[in-house]
């Protein structure tokens, strides 16, 4: 006996078979009539619908058989997928030398003429047979065979409709599952969904409308969209429902809409325009919007709070200033006058007065630093502006025995403002020098280095230095001074602080006590 | 030699001392007051009257009706601008308004109160 060879493209085959899902399935009439007419019109007494599994062949439908399968090995139609013709015919298997020994031949059902009909799917592969055969010798007329082929092709109908509805039905379930998703996104959907006609009449809604805004208590609740909408607002639904029938979407827009409670809600909507109904799609923002208009009101608030003080910062600026100046002359001219310049009440009125023009002065340059009419930021070369305030101090740098070293590269240009670069090195060269400690070596070194977008000047001293642990937050703040020495004023750091920050730069400070403070400036390289 | 001054202040006291000081200095000058900028203007601009311009004007910035920029912006239109030396007096050490006077070549320059005495001095011997 020979075995049916595996057709070179049986991994493919059995795919496509295995596409149509048919194996092992239930018995089904209309494949039944068929082998049923196959028989009746070939006259034998078996007519089978094989389907060539990896080892064995498998039936469909079988007339005049009982078994439901065999092995591959002994089956004709293994033979006939392989042959690549329309019609595989054994006249006699008794005479044949692949079929004599076959136990299908020897034995029960004593097969002699056997004929099959590959069943070639629509992609070419032949799945299996339609077959009928007998137990004695048959001779088909070409009607015969004709009426087989097409029974055969009606057999590839069936299983080709089975297919197409296996695709069918995974598809609807695949749509229901993803229907089910969308339903029940649309439950917690938290925005509003409204769905009218072209009368703005409501014919559908999400449950997130219905549930705020439609009164199910009401025996008719409104039907139109457009008595929910505050009345104030009806026009800009309509302003938008023309833009919509021009453009098929609406911008977005806010207009209030009353809730069940009968409190206004603001809500931005859009409206979209299918199928010759609107689409209404809202999102309720009135907590947002309540938020804004408290901002709102706070930014007022500041604002004229801002005014205020600045109103106030001028009256510091000139009228106590006036009155303090004032002051200060008459005294200075009672003393030109009088003889009371050895008086030691006199002496002290004059140092107050004096002191006080001080004050007035500290706070005025204050007050300016807030002023937006600053001049245009410039740029300068650095090197020149710090020799010319180191200077300024030659004197006093001198008398208190401190030596300058000025690493600062002549190339080097920041942004600035002329008042204030001169104000910030003078600044730090006096505290230098009012900070300073007994010692045979002071010094001021004055070092600049690149930081990226930055420039960074550092003034660092060996002096008293400043007790950061416990001044560390308001070494820069108003009014603050960390050393019992004459002159402090405590308003210097925190002017150089403000002016380093309004021409976009900041300031650093490193310090020990008893060993001496470092600090860094950062100027901008570039305007923004 | 510096003969006759005209001091332009709304402030009774600052007029007082100043006042005061330039007589200690020279008592032979002769001064003139005005409290506002219009008055001042108006006095010297009067064309029915034969008006001597002082060799120096010290002016106030902020005064009422007209403050120094109005005074100055009408000054500079006439001829006689250029007859009398003025300095600004001012309460305001914002470096904005030192800037404004760059404006007016007749400006000699910007003096910040309290004037004292040794810089009243050299002004009036220059």
């Amino acid at each position: 006996m020979k075995v049916p060879i595996i057709p070179n493209n049986e991994v493919n085959r059995l795919n496509e078979l295995y596409s149509f899902k048919v194996l092992d399935s239930f018995k089904e009439k209309d494949y039944d009539y068929i082998t049923h007419l196959a028989s009746q019109i070939c006259r034998t007494k078996y007519a089978l619908i094989t389907l060539i599994d990896k080892d064995r062949q498998w039936f469909k439908s079988k007339c005049g058989l009982s078994i439901q399968e065999t092995h591959r090995d002994v089956s004709f139609c293994g033979h006939a997928i392989v042959e690549n013709e329309e019609v595989f015919i054994v006249e006699d298997a008794r005479e044949s030398n692949i079929f004599f020994d076959n136990p299908l031949v020897i034995n029960n059902p004593n097969i002699v003429f056997y004929a099959g009909i590959p069943l070639l799917s629509e992609n070419g592969f032949a799945l299996g047979t339609l077959c009928v055969f007998h137990d004695d010798l048959v001779k088909l007329s070409e009607e015969q065979l004709y009426s087989l082929k097409g029974l055969a092709n009606q057999v590839m109908n069936l299983l080709n409709l089975r297919k197409s509805n296996l695709i069918l039905n995974e598809q609807s379930k695949l749509l229901i599952s993803k229907n089910n998703n969308l339903e029940d996104f649309f439950k917690i959907f938290e925005d509003l969904i409204v769905v009218t006609d072209l009368n703005l009449n409501i014919i559908n809604s999400n449950v997130s409308w219905s549930k705020n805004f439609v009164d199910e208590e009401l025996i008719n609740p409104a039907q139109n969209f457009l008595d929910y909408i505050n009345n104030g607002d009806k026009n800009d639904i309509k302003v938008q429902i023309e833009k919509v029938l021009k453009l098929r979407i609406s911008d977005n827009f806010v207009c209030k809409v009353k809730n069940k409670k009968n409190s206004l809600k603001e809500i931005i909507w859009r409206i979209y325009f299918l199928d010759n109904n609107y689409y209404f799609y809202g999102r309720d923002v009135t907590k947002q919007k309540n938020i804004e208009s408290n901002l709102l009101k706070l930014l007022n608030l500041s604002k004229t709070q801002n005014e205020r003080l600045q109103n106030f910062a001028y009256i510091v600026s000139h009228n106590l200033r006036s009155h303090s100046t004032n002051i200060s002359s008459l005294v200075h001219l009672i003393g030109e006058k009088y003889s009371v310049k050895e008086n030691k009440f006199f002496k002290m009125l004059l140092m107050s007065s004096d002191n006080m023009i001080e004050t007035t002065n500290n706070l005025s340059e204050v007050a300016l630093l807030y002023d937006s009419n600053i001049n245009e930021i410039k740029k300068f070369i650095i090197k020149k502006i710090i020799k010319k305030s180191i200077d300024t101090f030659q004197f006093q740098l001198k008398q208190s025995n401190i030596k300058v070293y000025l690493d600062v590269k002549e190339s080097i240009k920041i942004y600035g403002f002329a008042e204030y670069l001169d104000s910030v090195f003078q600044n730090l060269i006096s505290n230098a020098i009012k900070y300073s400690r007994d010692s045979n070596q002071k010094f001021l070194k004055i070092v600049s280095s690149d930081e990226d977008d930055y420039i960074k000047i550092s003034f660092e001293d060996n002096g008293l230095g400043i007790d950061l642990e416990r001044y560390k937050d308001k070494i820069f703040g108003m009014y603050k001074t960390f050393h019992f020495t004459e002159n402090s004023r405590g308003l210097g750091l925190f002017i150089t602080k403000n002016q380093m920050e309004a021409m976009g730069g900041w300031i650093e400070v490193e310090s020990e006590v008893n060993k001496g403070s470092k600090f860094n400036l950062y100027f901008k390289k570039e305007d923004d | 030699m510096i003969k006759k001054i005209c001091i332009i202040d709304d402030d009774p006291i600052l007029v007082f001392t100043l006042k005061y000081q330039i007589d200690m200095i020279n008592s032979d000058i002769e001064i003139t007051l005005f409290s506002n900028g219009k008055e001042a203007f108006d006095f010297f601009s009067d064309k029915t009257k034969k008006v001597q311009f002082p060799d120096i004007i010290f002016l106030d910035i902020n005064m009422p009706v007209w403050d120094a920029w109005d005074f100055l912006n009408e000054w500079k239109k006439y001829e006689f601008a250029n007859h009398s030396l003025i300095y600004i007096l001012s309460s305001s050490i914002n470096p904005k308004d030192s800037q404004n006077i760059k404006k007016y070549i007749f400006v000699k320059s910007f003096l910040t109160k309290p004037i004292n005495l040794e810089n009243l001095k050299l002004i009036l011997s220059e």
